[in-house]
């Protein structure tokens, strides 16, 4: 179990393919086999907003900062519900620490 | 000696060296064709076991499948292997009677392939080279070779329409009044029982199995593939994707965007392995779901199912059902007059009725919805509401029939009933009149739309 925190810092797995889709992003994972609807992620506006800012240099925590500047949310909800969201997806992403 | 086969318009060309005749099997007898245009792909094929390179990595195995009373178990034998190395993609087959193994040799970027089809040769000159064991066997009649034993035929076809950007699905298409629908979906989803009931209506199948969809000349063109023995070229433009489902009544929703792109990409023949494949398909699935609508369909195995889809067709009414949403997105009001008797005697035929937004709100249990179907809208009454750690379900029926709808989600609900205009006069949306005796299928409203500021 990998532990994820504000200071991690995420990147993209090589093992995703991901693609834009209007206002939302579907995760394809590249499992050696043929996918079904179980093993596709489909991330919504504000999953996609958060995905495009993971770049392998921002910690949680600046990404956290940046969607308290952009939807109207207090920091420690969005700190609790960004680190929600890294260990939901973390399957498809790296992580490492500062 | 060549042999060139069409298949879903993409042509073929088979190549062996003098005095060894190239002999497809029969299923693709009527693909056949004279060697007259340029081919799409050249494949030289010859007799005996390829090898591959010791560094070439194994990316995918396939276990052979058995079907068993009560469905389909692994029986843990090899089907065949896909490796990839040195700027090659290779296809090994395990064939049967007599046992041996089969490659196809895919070089990246080139369109020029090798199959070593596992046959020996019948006479030593042909062999390929003094080490290859002789005069041991063919499948066919002498000197010949086939170049396409199954599995390697679909191994071939997915390679060549994957890199060519197409898309392979498991599914049912059917040729309808000129309309071009596929049914998509998993195993035991009801392709084959839908491909059915649409042969049975004299409509033209284009394929119950397996098909390939090309975009040609700005849309999409759904294909057969040789699969059966009496398998002939079948094509038709494409309009209309459903993924299947059997249910409890006719149920067709629309689905868009990343949902849509997701239900099409897990009905896809596609090996997860290859990151250029897997986005060049993403990407072709996502136009394709731009281009061609994309619904989710509960059905009855019967009949029915063939009027309700040829009936939810009119394209008046889905111009008005998407005027009308965008409308309701803007927060506005819409009137539609009734059409049917799903709501008897809450809502009447000739009623108009007054569709407000919903925004987010989760609708109650005894409220009137606007639920999107294709086509337009279905008026049914909220009968239960689940709140899951994801989604909202919310159960709907109309007070005249005796059946639950399909739950759906709450993005299906469109708005809520406000009120009801009958002979000039304007009511609260009624409460429910029981009994329910009126038996009537789910009628659709026409959408005749006028904007309320």
């Amino acid at each position: 179990m990998i532990m994820i925190s504000l200071s991690s810092i995420p990147s993209h797995s090589p093992s995703v393919v991901y693609r834009r889709i209007n206002d939302e992003y579907l995760l394809i994972p590249l499992t050696g086999n043929i996918a079904d609807m179980d093993s596709l992620y489909r991330l919504t506006e504000t999953g996609a907003f958060i995905w495009e800012l993971i770049d392998g240099e921002r910690a949680i925590s600046d990404i956290t900062s940046k969607i308290v500047e952009e939807f109207d949310v207090e920091a420690d909800i969005a700190e609790k519900d960004a680190l929600d969201f890294f260990r939901e997806i973390q399957e498809f992403l790296h992580f490492r620490e500062t | 000696m060549t042999v060139d086969l069409v298949i879903a318009g993409r042509r073929i060309r088979f190549h062996s060296r003098e005095g060894l005749d190239v002999r497809p099997d029969e299923r693709f007898s009527a693909f056949t064709v004279a060697a007259e245009a340029e081919p799409d792909l050249i494949v030289d094929v010859e007799p005996g076991s390829g090898e591959i390179p010791p560094a070439a990595m194994k990316v995918f195995d396939a276990q052979l499948m058995e079907e068993v009373p009560g469905g389909v178990i692994n029986s843990g034998e090899s089907f065949w292997e896909i490796f990839s190395g040195g700027g090659v993609t290779y296809a090994r087959v395990f064939l049967k009677e007599p046992q041996r193994t089969a490659v196809l040799e895919m070089p990246h970027g080139e369109m020029r392939w090798r199959i070593r089809t596992g046959e020996f040769a019948i006479s030593p000159q042909l062999s390929g080279g003094k080490d290859q064991p002789a005069a041991q066997f063919t499948a066919g009649p002498p000197n010949t070779i086939n170049p396409l034993p199954y599995p390697l035929d679909g191994l071939l076809l997915y390679f060549l329409f994957s890199r060519a950007g197409d898309i392979m699905i498991h599914g049912s298409g059917v040729s309808c009044h000129g309309r071009g629908w596929l049914f998509t979906g998993r195993s035991g989803s009801g392709k084959t029982t839908l491909a059915q009931i649409f042969d049975r209506a004299g409509d033209r199948i284009i394929h119950d199995d397996r098909l390939v969809l090309r975009r040609e000349e700005g849309r999409w063109v759904m294909h057969n593939t040789p699969v059966y023995r009496n398998d002939e070229p079948r094509s038709a433009p494409l309009d209309h994707l459903w993924i299947i489902r059997h249910g409890s009544a006719n149920v067709s929703e629309p689905v868009t965007g990343a949902e849509a792109v997701a239900m099409i990409l897990a009905n896809c023949i596609q090996q997860n392995w290859d990151r250029e494949a897997a986005a060049r398909l993403a990407a072709a699935a996502d136009d394709l779901a731009s281009s061609v609508r994309v619904s989710r369909l509960s059905f009855l195995p019967e009949g029915s199912i063939r009027d309700y889809l040829r009936l939810r067709k009119e394209e008046d009414i889905s111009i008005a059902a998407g005027a009308a949403e965008a409308l309701l997105n803007a927060g506005k009001i819409i009137t539609v007059t009734a059409g049917g008797y799903s709501m008897w005697p809450a809502i009447r035929p000739g009623d108009k009725v007054e569709i407000e937004p919903i925004g987010t709100r989760v609708p109650e249990i005894g409220e009137i919805v606007a639920l999107k179907r294709d086509g337009g809208y279905v008026i049914h009454r909220v009968t239960g509401v689940t709140a899951g750690r994801n989604a909202t379900l919310i159960r709907t029926q109309g007070d005249g029939v005796t059946r639950e709808d399909e739950p759906a989600d709450a993005g299906m609900i469109a708005g809520i009933v406000g009120s009801v205009v009958r002979s000039g006069r304007q009511q609260q949306p009624p409460t429910r009149h029981l009994p329910r005796w009126f038996n009537r299928m789910t009628a659709r409203l026409q959408c005749w739309i006028s904007p309320k500021v």
